[in-house]
């Protein structure tokens, strides 16, 4: 016992063998394109050093595990189970390209994700949630395939999330979800993958808002009636290119906008989820408001909280002219 | 008796917390929450400890000169000798540097148990402009004032009657402020006012960063441990405290207020420091990441004669965790000046090296007074070529003087005088190097190029070449009350 004593508190100082280099400055990526031939605004391609060259490798926030195919990922290889490997992220398509980050010792699976976006954008790997989560994480995602996106990772954030609402950001809180177990083929051998995903609700297709509109009240009781749109629960992932939802999930939409389930354009859906396309209606949705999930039983929703927002927000546009309605009439 | 001098201008570490010039790893007082908890064990009855130290550091620097193109040494431009200096006094709350508050008892001589309020990392300094108004220091630093006040149990068990052992489970609650300038034109890319070539520490190009905590912050944890062994007139004593835990020693210290002022070739700003309209100040919060070290102490003391004794003290300060400063800021989404013409993150090189504390004391003790000499010698935990007056640290001796009076029955009141003289350090090739980060530009941020290395570790910031200087005067006051 006099000998363990000091080596408990030696051990409480080590950490994990894995080595994570990096400056704070950004890392330029690439993008898949959001479907077959589209713009290429869809999944985050970072650009990892192989033995085969520089590979596009997924920068994915949904994906559950960190992966690098150790013989490639061209179509024949055949998927191994877990090693200790190293991410090297360059700046470029060329060998030669500036490093930009790398992570040593890392436990990756020997496994390739899908093509993303098109079947030509095969990714040798993927960054996942859970090497991701080491970071505060910064993306630049333009709107236009012409500018570069770009990340940055960093120890933390500079401010706390009240903070930052202060300061005019947009701060979700969420709890990361998505713990699984995985067995080998033989099913021996079991690993854990933690929490990873950032989990949002979500409300899709409200009607449109203006604070020019007629003021819209409701009492306590029907702030979920007099809400518009669809709620969901989305799982944030930058290894997507379009929104994806499931075929319920779009029924639902669907009837909510007055469509047809079969509305929109039929194609083949390519995600790092499947080595196989997925068949797909390709729609357009009008709206989209995400909100901080919550397990508050007494939550009624995302759309019945922005229905509630934007009658705040007319309010507050509006009450130079008249006079504020009480709480009850916003609806909380 | 006295609490002597601390690690001012130099890394985080307070090297005679509680130290009234009798205490180390083998004193059976209140210190030895700090030094050694095992020690509590030898503690007879209630006491409780009041201290405070009145403290006075001077530096200088003298900077080599600099290229003006480039920022490298030596050059044609040349800086006056900069001076520096912090008075540190006790009477503030929370008790800063210099103060040392305990209670505890010994039970029976099977327990001994304690609750200490100390601050075991400090440093402090501020840096004053030159007569001509330079500022010689600014892009290492123009002041700093960083504490961590400890809150700490101190428990100890005797196993036998030679033998104990402690444990001190604690909290560290930061608080800081930090003020730099950085240089935005060093990149080479067109600086703050759009025009390049404006050269190296071009005050026109200089961003001030004023970073400060604000109220409590969320602690971090420790623990120290150690065994106390005795056997005759020998008193053995070692302790070892750990980083903080849970974050690989790491301290993240919320900068809640933060300013930033712009440089002065910048277009105008958006106004927002601190409530005034002006032009050239941004106002924000950071964040200052660092980290802290882990420490061995050991000490042994031999009881010559019924009155004299004598003790010797090693302090190994495991102070090379100490690699760098991170610092991110963050401003209102309404400026598109931070992360752009000034940068939201800016790494502040350390790269400390252990050190080494060695002390030799001996000790007179009557029925009612006691005296106390101590020499203090302690190694660098700065290499010469990273030294910069945010870091001034060298070879350093220590003599003091430290007397303790019985004034009443119960109360004993000491007092002491440590003055400490740093060998002057000369730098000679300074680690940092502005070209880097020109350099490192023009190779795309490459992290196989030493310059973009330079550039992540925060040593591609202007030259800190140069002389310095440090000596300090501590003149301290404990009282101990004892039942």
């Amino acid at each position: 016992m006099r000998r363990c004593a000091p080596l408990l508190l030696f051990l409480a100082s080590c950490g994990s063998d894995q080595s994570l280099e990096y400056d704070l400055y950004p890392i330029q990526l690439a993008r898949a394109p959001i479907q077959p031939g589209g713009d290429a605004i869809g999944g985050l391609l970072a650009k990892v050093n192989t033995p085969a060259g520089v590979q596009p490798l997924l920068v994915d926030t949904a994906f559950p595990l960190n992966s690098l195919g150790r013989q490639g990922c061209s179509g024949s290889e055949v998927s191994g189970w877990t090693y200790t490997g190293n991410i090297d992220l360059l700046d470029g398509w060329n060998p030669a390209a500036p490093l930009r980050a790398s992570f040593d010792d890392v436990g990756l699976f020997d496994i390739c994700p899908g093509p993303v976006g098109d079947p030509s954008v095969q990714p040798a790997g993927v960054v996942g949630g859970s090497l991701l989560a080491s970071f505060s994480v910064g993306l630049t995602l333009p709107q236009s395939p012409n500018e570069p996106a770009s990340m940055t990772l960093w120890p933390s954030f500079p401010a706390t999330d009240d903070q930052l609402d202060q300061d005019g950001w947009v701060a979700l809180r969420f709890n990361l979800r998505g713990s699984a177990s995985v067995v080998q083929g033989n099913g021996e051998t079991l690993l854990t993958l933690p929490n990873s995903r950032a989990v949002l609700a979500a409300c899709v297709a409200p009607r449109a808002f203006s604070t020019t509109d007629p003021q819209e009240t409701c009492a306590l009781s029907e702030v979920a009636v007099k809400s518009s749109g669809e709620n969901l629960l989305l799982a944030l992932g930058t290894g997507e290119g379009p929104l994806v939802l499931s075929q319920s999930a779009w029924v639902r939409i669907a009837n909510q906008m007055g469509l047809s389930p079969d509305a929109g354009t039929a194609g083949d859906l390519y995600t790092p989820f499947s080595t196989t396309p997925t068949p797909a209606q390709f729609v357009f949705l009008p709206r989209l408001a995400l909100l901080q999930g919550t397990t508050d039983t007494a939550w009624t929703g995302a759309c019945a909280e922005l229905a509630s927002a934007r009658r705040i927000e007319w309010v507050l546009a509006n009450q130079s002219n008249q006079a504020s309605p009480n709480a009850s009439q916003i609806g909380g | 008796m006295f609490l002597a001098s601390r690690a001012l201008a130099g890394p985080l570490d307070d090297a005679h917390v509680g130290d009234t010039g009798f205490s180390g790893p083998t004193t059976g007082d209140l210190t030895a929450v700090y030094w050694n908890p095992a020690a509590l064990g030898l503690l007879q009855g209630p006491q409780i400890m009041i201290g405070g130290a009145l403290q006075m550091t001077s530096v200088s620097v003298a900077r080599t000169s600099i290229d003006p193109a480039t920022g490298a040494s030596p050059g044609t431009t040349t800086f006056p000798t900069a001076s520096g200096g912090a008075n540190m006094q006790p009477f503030r709350w929370p008790p800063g540097p210099g103060g040392f508050f305990a209670v505890g008892a010994g039970v029976g001589r099977r327990f001994g148990i304690a609750l200490a309020m100390y601050d075991p990392y400090s440093s402090k300094l501020t840096m004053n402009g030159a007569a001509d108004g330079q500022e010689p220091t600014r892009y290492h630093l123009v002041s700093m004032d960083l504490q961590h006040i400890a809150t700490a149990i101190g428990l100890a068990v005797h196993v036998s009657d030679s033998i104990q052992f402690g444990v001190t489970p604690g909290l560290l609650f930061p608080t800081a402020h930090l003020v730099f300038d950085e240089d935005t034109a060093l990149s080479g890319s067109p600086n703050a006012s759009g025009n390049p070539g404006m050269g190296v520490e071009n005050p026109a190009s200089a961003a001030r960063y004023d970073l400060a905590s604000h109220g409590i912050v969320v602690p971090s944890y420790f623990i120290t441990g150690g065994i106390h062994y005795s056997v005759g007139r020998l008193s053995v004593g070692i302790a070892y405290t750990s980083a903080p835990l849970g974050t690989g020693g790491a301290v993240t210290v919320p900068m809640d207020n933060t300013q930033i002022g712009l440089p002065s070739g910048l277009p105008a700003g958006p106004g927002l420091c601190a409530g005034a309209t002006t032009s050239t100040c941004l106002l924000g919060q950071g964040q200052m990441i660092y980290r802290l070290p882990s420490m061995y102490n050991a000490g042994v003391t031999w009881q010559a004669t019924k009155t004299w004794s004598a003790t010797g003290i090693v302090r190994w300060v495991r102070n090379s965790a100490q690699n760098n400063i991170t610092i991110l800021v963050v401003g209102p989404t309404s400026q598109n000046i931070l992360g752009s013409s000034v940068p939201n993150q800016v790494v502040l090189y350390r790269g400390f090296s252990d050190s080494f504390d060695l002390r030799g004391r001996v000790v007179y003790a009557a029925k009612n007074f006691r005296l106390g000499g101590t020499l203090r010698l302690e190694t660098s935990a700065v290499p010469a070529s990273h030294v910069n007056a945010a870091a001034i640290d060298g070879l350093k001796l220590e003599p003091s003087l430290a007397a303790e009076v019985r004034v009443w029955r119960e109360i004993r009141v000491s007092a002491g005088y440590a003055f400490t003289w740093m060998f002057p350090v000369s730098t000679g090739a300074s680690v940092f190097d502005p070209t880097a980060a020109s350099t490192c530009a023009q190779a795309g941020g490459d992290l196989n190029n030493p310059a973009c290395q330079a550039r992540m570790n925060g040593q591609a910031r202007p030259s800190a070449a140069g002389d310095y200087h440090l000596w300090r005067q501590t003149l301290s006051v404990l009282t101990t009350f004892g039942f």
